[in-house]
């Protein structure tokens, strides 16, 4: 920042660093300052002699192994997935029991669906397609009754009226966004570190 | 793969956030020469030093689901280790100051133990002794400043930290910095200058 300097003002902290490192920074007009000013020039020197007496002052570090007798104290958390498999290792029974109950399940279903034709994968995928379109309709539908209810019927024939494809790939892609959304932050909330947990190993 | 050498500080306490040990052991080692240094030109005593060292950075890795990104990493590690090195200080007053080993140094074995080795560049052996020499007054005369006029010199001139960061490590406003470094560099050109004349005594 250039500074206007007079004669009864001086150079401040950071000028004096400036002048006494002879840095670009440093306007003229503070250069000039300081070659008229005896105490500006005796804050230069002092600035000058004592940084450079500090800047060679020894090197001091730490013995060796400092790094070692940290990280057997350090106890940094530890990410999700190795939190639910240490959690998983010390309930054992239970997770013995959800594990044999989701294995019954899956060949439980697996079963059902095999005997029964209008479960196999294509037909299923059929069927959920079909579903999915029918709630577009629903939905678009049930947005039209609320906006004749708000009021606003012209918006609500607007809607009737612009149920098309486009409309429904719209509603589709909302809807894929909005379940984006909600799992990254689920996601981020299971993920998130947890303070003071086991060390990690 | 990550290389944690070129990851920048805030890289690496996200890493140390999600349970990497290696990004830990990397920032110990990026910074416990540093924290080490500021820590026993305050303590002056090898062992206490080592000590605050390895509890800074013990503190700083257990805590950080409270450390706040917008704040530098080593700002934050810095402060730790002047809370910590400060409350020391006030639990026990030192009495004298020598890089020779501690006050409390007994025996020749605490002395060694407490002691601190300097590290200078590689020069001749009677230069070595005399730049050794000088740097040790130079030492005594640090450790004869008040606690905070020293860290804020010590953080300014050996460290390189800007004012502002060290108005944040020690939490004093900036015009206080200033103040502190100014009066620190006044007294220790006074010592500086007792040395300059000692030779032709």
């Amino acid at each position: 920042m250039n500074r206007n300097i007079t004669t009864d003002t001086h150079l401040t902290a950071d000028e004096l660093d400036l002048a006494a490192a002879n840095a670009a920074g440093l306007v003229d007009a503070h250069r000039i300052h300081v070659g008229t000013c005896q105490q500006c020039a005796d804050g230069v020197a002092d600035v000058r002699e004592v940084s450079v007496a500090l800047r060679d002052l020894p090197v001091v570090s730490p013995r060796p192994g400092l790094t070692e007798r940290v990280m057997a104290r350090v106890r940094l958390p530890l990410p999700w997935h190795r939190r639910a498999v240490i959690a998983a290792r010390e309930r054992k029974g239970i997770s013995a029991a959800a594990a044999a109950t989701l294995a019954a399940l899956g060949a439980g279903g697996a079963v059902w669906a095999l005997q029964f034709p209008a479960l196999r994968p294509a037909a299923l995928a059929t069927w959920i397609f079909g579903r999915a379109g029918d709630l577009l309709w629903q939905a678009a539908i049930g947005l039209g009754r609320v906006a004749y209810a708000l009021g606003l019927p012209d918006l609500a024939s607007a809607i009737g009226a612009d149920l098309t494809l486009g409309s429904a790939v719209a509603g589709l892609a909302t809807i894929a966004l909005v379940s984006i959304g909600s799992l990254s932050v689920m996601v981020r909330l299971v993920s998130e570190t947890q303070p003071a947990l086991i060390r990690a190993s | 793969m990550v290389n944690y050498a070129d990851q920048d500080d805030k890289q690496l306490v996200g890493l140390c956030r999600r349970g990497d040990e290696r990004a830990a052991r990397e920032l110990v080692e990026r910074f416990q020469r540093p924290v080490f240094s500021i820590v026993y030109r305050m303590v002056r005593d090898r062992e206490r030093a080592e000590d605050l060292t390895q509890e800074t950075f013990v503190r700083t890795f257990n805590n950080l689901d409270r450390y706040d990104r917008s704040y530098k990493f080593s700002s934050w590690l810095f402060k730790i280790a002047y809370n910590l090195t400060v409350d020391h200080l006030r639990k026990k007053e030192l009495r004298t100051i020598s890089i020779h080993g501690s006050p409390d140094a007994v025996t020749a074995d605490q002395q060694e133990a407490t002691s601190v080795t300097l590290e200078s560049a590689e020069e001749a052996p009677d230069v070595r002794l005399e730049s050794l020499e000088l740097a040790g007054q130079l030492e005594d005369a640090i450790g004869r400043l008040r606690a905070e006029y020293r860290t804020a010199i010590l953080l300014r001139h050996v460290e390189g930290r800007a004012y502002e960061e060290i108005a944040e490590i020690m939490d004093i406003p900036l015009g206080t910095v200033k103040t502190y470094i100014f009066r620190a560099r006044r007294q220790l050109r006074e010592g500086l200058s007792g040395l300059h004349e000692a030779p032709e005594d």
